[in-house]
């Protein structure tokens, strides 16, 4: 009987060579991802072998797969797992001889599979390994989905779970979470669920990918994971179309998730300054048919519809106001009304209501900016619908005696920028480059804004004559610039130098030896 | 099956291509007739590189379609092949399609062909969408794809998202699969280095599924001594950094994708775009990709009239032989050439020009001294001002996060009000970009009392609480060359790959564990990395004078397998690497990435 035992071992071992060189073959001949927690169980465990025996090893896998052994000298056959005492016991001494092996229903590759007694009383005698092989070859053709059904107790469940977890294999993982949700109830399934990060990750992202987002809350919930509660919350709150509806969902999530969130502070700031600005947008741009507003009937999108007026002819929205960001709504309101008020005031009827709810609006969104911005965005405006004299209104400030000066939060340098962005002529450029304090500033900056006037001014104003003549070679010959640039050479040379120089030389396109050795 | 090791410096991975086609003629010839065949937008690409259209319209194959959503496919044959990632969205509109043939008493036959392996999710979806009976669903297997040379890579752009993001392990299994799949080319790799959580998960895996039943493996035959396995979140510096090698510029202005390049009118001077697969097979590219990019014109000018000197030879031809000779040897070669010539000409002009535009110069000047960690002050100013200018996001995003990365956190005060000006800028709903690129550890907010603020129970479990701290591993690895004057032209420092300012961590890293054979002596620059690491060595280089030399001898090849993506400035950069040391690098990655599409991958996109 004992000589016996190896003969299983090799039924064992030919069930495991298929099993291991599976994960070699092609692809669809066989169905290795979720052979995977086949594969579990299946798995020889050579550690468990060596630390209590060949023959109690082969028990252990053989319950595992929901089989039954009868040992030497024993009477009952074993069919629970969890009644291998010695087994299970870790100061367990070897010794044990496996009589007998009951294989009917086990899932050794076959999980599952219907409830056909595929395997009579394996009576050693009854079959040589190779056909053993042979039969499991049939079965796996044969083989319907793999379902983990035949676990039934917790233990086994959890096992599987552990298993899945300790491989890695997020499609294992997601496939017995979701087993157990389905088998055990939610007090059981929670409190596993809690035991095992691995588990709630791909848990929580299988309902996200669902959308199952009811469900999702309720975890994140019981795992006191508020902040990606309150995210979540947010995000399908600002993924609405309707603004009303928005809004409301918004204040919803802010009462709900980031007001009593000590660590969402700065956020929740955020989540009310989403919901004015967006309350701020509507009145703007109100949809017919939205009755709360209906009485703002000029509301721009109406008046665009409509070609009211001349400003929304001139230059065409590019899109909707609502949703845009904050900075964006404050320069559509200066480059829409505000500039209207100024230029067309009388072309432009505003009804005093409207007007007066419209500067609110805007000046409240003012509120949220910095003095930075703010002067950026008018700026930006203004020169867009080329109001010169509006950006230099913006740049000039009261001195201190009643005279008028001129001034920039921001620097001219940056003034500057935003300007040439916006395509603003040269002359307006020169005039506030020259408003650039430092020199070496003002020379780089016209220099990229290529205001070649202002840069040989500069050069001349630091005595720099070698730039000068370098910064000339590049300017094209016919243009007026080189010319300006030329005569302030000539003239850099008169003042500075003062060394006889013909006026030979300095017609001719220069070489820079020269100009050194004329200095 | 094994590589001609003798002729190739690498192991030849076109079998990885063959094998493939092999697999997908044999699932299209199961299908018996003409069928119409659904390709997965994200597969469209990788199937070009691995297959091509004719061996698809060589197996039955009528009409080719791509899968996109909200698609309607009412018309066509009564056989249809869906071959799809097993993603949840194609899978729904697959359900979609199949559901509104229904509903129109349509009866077709569908396949679908899950790539590279079929989920549960998926199946579920099926069954749930009440189609599981009308599909039949196989599976096959594609892994990495030989997109050059020495670099492979598994195309899985959402890979790092749901790895790090999401902490979603579904795909490790792909890039385990991968990795025995290579061994199974060039024998089983002696050496392992895992660097990051993740690293040690595959390579468990990999054992895993492997089995103990496995004889012992012969080390004599290896091709490949050594593996590196890296996580990306051990260095997010590298990929947030502005590339200026040629690869590198080429991939951040136009986007390389799979190899291929478009070239749009602006670099083709004609009306339409232009195409252009990027591989060593390219002369002139070959020799331009690992250039930094203020030496890559000069050579091309350069190329360029030796080039009109070899077209010149036709006048010299003295007799008729000559002549033939010349067209149907040289000519054909020369033209390729030089419509290559042209479309590279074009590329740097217009990256010169895009960059002149976008004030690059001062972009690049603040990312350096981020790296040095100087002038702080200054650059946050920089940095603010981008933000009010609404310069574009991801730029924006990308010199916030190197901030926050290269300064160990932000300080909170500055935290604070660059986060509200942006979201000012760009919109509240970035909140929750900001919140996903917390919880990666890319842009975070120092906190006062030093200690690390969010309890333990509040955080996404598993995740490791210690972050990567760039200040020390700098001074450590001398990440930041003290020399000023690095030679572009003739690199003998690896941080000629970001203009002499910065050498990427993670080449330096796995140079420091290949040299160390492992992390023992490292053990002052592991501890300030992101995740664990781990080493199994089998087998010492015995060129080494110290070592016995007996036993096997350990190749110089070494695989570098990226989980989560790399970047072509850090190919370049192992290329180097090899160069000096004499290693042969094979790069495998699970998708390239640049610091654009990295940070694109975790911003939320809601509207």
């Amino acid at each position: 009987m004992r000589r016996l035992i190896p003969k299983l071992f090799h039924y064992k071992n030919s069930v495991l060579r298929r099993t291991t060189p599976l994960l070699f073959q092609p692809a669809g001949t066989c169905r290795h991802l979720m052979k995977y927690l086949n594969f579990i169980p299946n798995a020889p465990d050579p550690s468990r072998t060596s630390k209590v025996g060949p023959d109690a090893a082969c028990a252990e896998w053989i319950l595992k797969l929901g089989g039954a052994v009868r040992f030497e000298g024993d009477k009952e056959w074993i069919r629970n797992y969890n009644f291998l005492p010695s087994v299970m016991n870790p100061d367990y001494k070897p010794g044990l001889v496996l009589d007998e092996i009951d294989g009917s229903g086990t899932s050794v590759m076959w999980v599952g599979f219907l409830n056909l007694s595929i395997v009579p009383t394996m009576k050693r005698e009854d079959k040589t390994p190779r056909e053993m092989t042979e039969e499991i070859e049939m079965l796996r053709r044969l083989l319907l989905p793999f379902n983990l059904e035949c676990y039934k107790s917790l233990d086994e469940k959890l096992s599987l779970l552990n298993r899945a977890i300790a491989v890695h294999d997020g499609n294992a993982i997601i496939a017995t979470v979701l087993f157990l949700k389905r088998t055990v109830k939610a007090s059981i399934f929670n409190l596993e669920l809690q035991k095992r990060p691995a588990a709630i990750n791909h848990y929580v992202n299988f309902l996200n990918m669902r959308q199952n987002y009811a469900e999702l809350e309720n975890v994140l919930g019981m795992l006191n994971r508020h902040e990606d509660a309150a995210m979540l919350k947010y995000k399908q709150a600002v993924v609405i179309n309707d603004v009303g509806s928005k809004i409301s969902a918004l204040k919803t999530c802010y009462r709900a998730h980031f007001q009593s969130e000590p660590s969402l502070v700065n956020d929740a700031h955020m989540v009310q300054e989403h919901i004015s600005i967006l309350e701020r947008q509507r009145p703007i741009e109100v949809v017919f048919g939205d009755s709360e507003f209906r009485s703002f009937n000029d509301a721009d999108s109406a008046a665009e519809r409509e070609g009211r007026t001349p400003m929304f002819k001139q230059h065409p929205r590019a899109a909707s106001i609502l949703n845009m960001p904050v900075i964006t709504t404050l320069y559509y309101c200066c480059y829409y009304h505000t500039g209207l008020q100024e230029l067309n005031e009388k072309q432009f009827v505003w009804t005093a209501l409207s007007a007066r709810s419209r500067l609110k609006q805007w000046n409240g969104v003012e509120e949220l900016l910095t003095a930075k911005v703010r002067l950026i965005l008018k700026i930006r405006s203004r020169s867009r619908l080329k109001q010169w004299n509006g950006v230099e209104e913006l740049l000039t400030a009261k001195g201190w005696f009643g005279g008028t000066k001129s001034r920039a939060v921001i620097g001219f340098d940056r003034v500057c920028e935003v300007l040439n962005k916006t395509g603003a002529p040269r002359d307006v450029l020169t005039k506030y480059l020259n408003l650039i304090d430092s020199s070496d500033r003002r020379l780089q900056v016209a220099k990229k804004l290529k205001c070649h006037n202002v840069v040989v001014d500069t050069c001349v104003a630091l005595k720099d004559r070698a730039q000068i003549i370098d910064y000339a070679r590049k300017l094209p010959i016919t243009s007026p610039d080189y010319a300006y640039a030329q005569n302030a050479i000539k003239s850099s040379v008169s003042d500075f130098c003062k060394l006889h120089l013909t006026t030979h030389t300095l017609k001719m396109p220069y070489k820079e030896s020269e100009i050194y050795y004329c200095i | 099956m094994a590589a001609s090791m003798t002729s190739s410096p690498h192991p030849d991975f076109q079998y990885l291509k063959q094998k493939f086609c092999q697999d997908l003629e044999q699932h299209l010839s199961k299908i018996k007739g003409k069928k119409d065949i659904f390709i997965d937008h994200e597969l469209m690409k990788p199937l070009d590189r691995m297959a091509g259209a004719a061996l698809l319209k060589n197996n039955g194959v009528d009409k080719i379609f791509k899968l996109v959503s909200n698609q309607m496919a009412t018309d066509g044959l009564e056989q249809r092949v869906y071959l799809t990632r097993p993603r949840m969205d194609s899978v729904k509109v697959i359900t979609e399609h199949v559901n509104a043939d229904k509903g129109q008493n349509h009866k077709r036959k569908y396949h679908i062909i899950f790539v590279p392996r079929r989920l549960h999710l998926c199946e579920m979806m099926l069954e749930y969408e009440g189609i599981h009976g009308d599909v039949t669903i196989s599976e096959i297997e594609m892994h990495l794809i030989p997109l050059d040379r020495d670099i492979l890579s598994l195309e899985l752009p959402f890979f790092f998202r749901t790895l790090f993001l999401d902490q979603d392990e579904t795909w490790l299994h792909t890039v385990a699969r991968s990795i025995i799949g290579v061994q199974s080319l060039a024998n089983t790799i002696p050496n392992v280095y895992c660097i990051g959580r993740r690293a040690r998960m595959t390579f468990d895996l990999v054992n895993m599924m492997l089995g103990d039943a496995r004889p012992d493996p012969d080390y004599t035959k290896s091709e490949i001594g050594s593996l590196v396995i890296i996580d990306r979140d051990v260095d997010y510096v590298t990929p947030l950094c502005s590339q200026v090698t040629y690869e590198g510029l080429l991939d951040d202005s136009f986007g390389i994708k799979c190899g291929f390049i478009e070239f749009g009118p602006e670099v083709t001077g004609k009306d339409q775009t232009a195409k252009l697969l990027l591989t060593s097979d390219d002369q002139i590219f070959e020799e331009v990709r690992n250039r930094h990019f203020s030496n890559v014109l000069g050579y091309l000018s350069e190329k360029a009239k030796s080039l009109q000197q070899d077209f010149d030879k036709r006048h010299t031809l003295q007799s008729v032989g000559d002549m033939k000779n010349f067209v149907s040897k040289e000519l054909r070669g020369l033209k390729q050439q030089k419509t290559n010539l042209a479309y590279h000409i074009g590329a740097c002009e217009q990256i010169l020009m895009k960059k002149n535009k976008d004030d690059f110069e001062e972009y690049l000047q603040t990312e350096h001294s981020f790296l040095e960690g100087s002038s702080l002050r200054e650059n946050i100013t920089f940095v603010e001002e981008l933000v009010q200018k609404q310069h574009s996001m991801i730029p924006t995003l990308k010199l916030f996060s190197l901030l926050s990365l290269t300064q160990d956190g932000v300080s909170s005060r500055d935290y604070k009000s660059l986060k509200t000006q942006f979201l000012h800028s760009h919109g509240f709903e970035q909140m929750l970009t900001f919140n996903n690129l917390n919880k990666l550890g890319m842009l975070t907010e120092q906190d006062q009392s030093g200690q690390i603020s969010t309890p333990i129970g509040k955080m996404p479990s598993g995740v490791n609480l210690r972050r990567s701290s760039y200040r020390n591993l700098c001074k450590k690895l001398n990440l930041v060359p003290k020399t000023e004057d690095i030679d572009l032209k003739r690199p003998t420092n690896m941080a000629y790959v970001f203009s002499g300012a910065y050498s990427p961590l993670s080449c330096k890293l796995i140079e420091q564990v290949l040299n160390k054979e492992g992390f023992s002596g490292l053990e002052d620059i592991t501890k300030y990395l992101t995740g664990d690491v781990y080493s199994r060595v089998e087998v010492r280089d015995h060129s080494r004078p110290k070592s016995a030399a007996a036993g096997p001898k350990l190749s110089k090849t070494v695989m570098v397998y990226f989980l989560g993506g790399c970047t072509y400035s850090e190919i370049t950069a192992l290329r180097f690497l090899g160069r000096i040391k004499g290693y042969r690098f094979i790069i495998s990655t699970t998708s390239i990435i640049n610091g654009s599409t990295l940070l694109n991958s975790v911003v939320e996109k809601s509207r």
